[in-house]
């Protein structure tokens, strides 16, 4: 499935599995801290996303939420 | 429409050894929290995959991927990959799922086709240069230059290896 096809199709099963990939991860995870975002994405830091992100914000009225979708 | 890149890959002795004589394992790294899976390589710059982890070998390959097949994080003209990271801070982080981590659950889990990643190293800041107009001393062009690293997920998209030994 293309990404676009995949963004276009979310529902709220999607939860679901998310609540399972959590739990999943926490058993089998050899470290035991979770860091923050930052930290690990280096590449995409959060000044990174506020400045990509803001000026599209506002170009898009109804911005991506999953909660229009579910 | 494809993407197109050279990828450099630093390595042991051994690990090229290996990717030679075996092919690349894209099962390799498998909960990489930083974009999971996959096969990692600098886009163009050979001298960068020579200093990581003060490689003793590189190796590189040619990488061809149609875009809607992956994710592109070098690009101001930013879409679907604008929503994959909404999608993963408001539902995934919070869960405290790890960003390579979403990224392998996209791809096993919901079935989502991605074979490549590019993003920015932005842990080294961008270098930028002064380059004085030699007829006008009050001009000045900035240019600047930073690294692209990529995460290949899939055979399909990348050539055949070769050892090399220099940029050349």
């Amino acid at each position: 499935m293309k990404v676009k096809d995949f963004l276009n199709t979310l529902d709220e099963t999607i939860l679901e599995k998310i609540d399972k990939l959590s739990k999943e991860l926490r058993e089998r995870r050899s470290f035991s801290k979770y860091n923050d975002f930052e930290d690990i994405v280096y590449g995409l830091s959060m000044e990174s996303i506020k400045f990509y992100i803001k000026p599209v914000i506002k170009q898009i009225p109804s911005y991506f939420t999953l909660g229009s979708k579910i | 429409m494809n993407y197109y890149a050279i990828g450099y890959h630093g390595t042991t002795q051994e690990g090229a050894d290996t990717i030679l004589n075996s092919g690349i394992d894209f099962s390799r790294r498998d909960g990489d929290v930083f974009l999971g899976r996959g096969f990692y390589v600098w886009r163009d710059s050979y001298k960068r995959a020579k200093i990581w982890n003060s490689a003793q070998k590189v190796i590189e390959s040619q990488i061809k991927c149609p875009q809607d097949e992956m994710l592109n994080f070098t690009s101001i003209k930013w879409n679907k990959e604008l929503d994959i990271i909404k999608l993963y801070l408001k539902y995934f982080k919070p869960k405290e799922i790890y960003f390579g981590e979403f990224i392998d659950f996209l791809i096993d889990e919901l079935g989502v086709d991605i074979k490549l990643i590019t993003i920015m190293d932005l842990r080294n800041q961008a270098t930028k240069i002064h380059i004085q107009d030699p007829l006008d001393s009050g001009k000045r062009t900035i240019f600047s230059y930073g690294d692209i690293q990529l995460c290949i997920k899939h055979k399909d998209i990348i050539s055949e290896p070769r050892e090399v030994d220099d940029e050349s």
